[in-house]
């Protein structure tokens, strides 16, 4: 089923020149400006933040806060990588704090609605996306953050090792290496009667 | 079983990317709060919960019976989430329809004034419509934003709030015209199942009132 209903502003990607005057405007203090960001970057960084919580409202949570402290963030931007990847960084630096949160909500909810899954997906959704979604959300519950990281970044961000070193500071290397524990240990999580 | 184990794992993430691929039902209120300049972050929560316990309730069909047994003083069960949101809000997009900032440059002027305006006319209408509650102010403030800027950058929100003015007028006809875009997706999942669950409670309401005259 698509579930591609579309964003609600279509994202209008800043090109680099544009996002280093929006930056400037920005980190001065110019809401217009921190529209402008935020129309052009919202919907990669609220996408990056919920596959990496698996929860729809700590990943607002989190947008909202990248959003509100971006001009004093802006200090340390020095455009020597895009805003987005600026942006990203921001998602998974300060991932580990909301995590906890939203794996502690997740079991409550879960134990409540014996539903799992995101609770503001469509009424449409495809019940089996869902718990196949759900699923690999609880299991990544169980993985070290690292590992959750380079996992989501690379393999459902579909970003590629270079790309996550260069936005998490860990050698290229490293990365491989955290997909792959990650995914074996995935695996055994999500075999039947594995503990997921 | 490790290649059916494996297969979980890529059906796991495929299922991940497509439901992350659109912005949640929450993305609109979040830019308004950044815009505002910041405002609790945990009500997000409560609003998911609350999205997340009406969707149960609909699938069991308690929903549109709750919603009709609470109606008579309180005509929009959505219309008193949003006002319960913003009642405790300070007064949104103040920070915003605000002078522009004297850093802004002088070749933006005219982008900047014409925002300017319509960041004005909004938050006029927002605050007509959450903190005067003034329904009848607020649909007028509305509809003028509409008609001024009919692809203008708050052109959803505008369209729901003019939707929930009209239900707390009791103009339900027009009210369920209104919201018929939003629940069909003109807007994305933007109030999408707000607009669909206050439809089908409108339509309820508008067969009782008939039937019983």
């Amino acid at each position: 089923m698509q579930l591609l209903h579309g964003a609600r502003r279509a994202p209008a990607v800043l090109a680099d020149d544009e996002g280093r005057r929006a930056s400037a405007q920005a980190r001065r203090g110019s809401p217009l400006a921190l529209a402008e960001i935020y129309d052009a970057n919202h919907t990669r960084v609220r996408q990056l933040a919920r596959r990496l919580l698996g929860d729809d409202a700590a990943a607002e949570d989190l947008v909202q806060e990248i959003f509100e402290q971006l001009p004093r963030a802006l200090k340390r931007f020095r455009g020597a990588s895009s805003l987005e990847t600026f942006l990203f960084a921001m998602v998974v630096n300060r991932t580990r704090a909301h995590l906890r949160g939203a794996i502690r909500r997740r079991r409550a909810l879960e134990r409540l609605t014996r539903e799992p899954t995101a609770p503001a997906a469509s009424l449409d959704d495809d019940l089996h996306t869902r718990r196949r979604a759900a699923e690999i959300i609880a299991a990544l519950d169980q993985l070290p953050l690292a590992q959750r990281v380079a996992f989501v970044l690379c393999e459902v961000q579909e970003m590629s090792a270079g790309e996550v070193s260069k936005l998490t500071g860990v050698p290229e290397a490293t990365v491989r290496t955290r997909v792959f524990h990650a995914r074996r240990r995935l695996r055994d999580l999500m075999q039947p009667g594995g503990g997921s | 079983m490790r290649k059916r184990s494996t297969d979980r794992v890529a059906l796991g993430v495929a299922a991940l990317r497509q439901l992350t691929d659109h912005d949640g039902p929450l993305a609109a209120v979040t830019r308004e709060r950044v815009l505002a300049g910041g405002q609790p972050r945990g009500r997000q929560r409560v609003l998911a919960v609350g999205i997340g316990l009406a969707i149960a309730a609909v699938a069991s069909g308690a929903f549109a019976a709750a919603m009709l047994v609470r109606a008579p003083r309180e005509p929009s069960p959505v219309g008193s989430m949003v006002a319960v949101r913003s009642a405790r809000s300070p007064a949104p997009l103040a920070a915003i329809a605000s002078p522009p900032s004297p850093d802004v440059s002088a070749e933006e002027a005219p982008t900047a004034a014409a925002s300017d305006d319509e960041l004005a006319r909004y938050g006029a209408a927002h605050r007509a419509h959450f903190a005067g509650k003034d329904p009848a102010g607020a649909l007028r403030l509305w509809s003028a934003y509409l008609a001024r800027y009919p692809r203008g950058r708050f052109v959803p929100e505008a369209t729901y709030n003019r939707a929930v003015a009209l239900v707390r007028l009791g103009r339900l006809d027009q009210a369920i015209a209104a919201l018929r875009p939003i629940a069909g997706g003109r807007f994305g999942d933007y109030r999408r199942q707000e607009a669909a669950l206050l439809m089908s409670a409108l339509s309820g309401r508008r067969s009782e009132s008939t039937a019983s005259h």
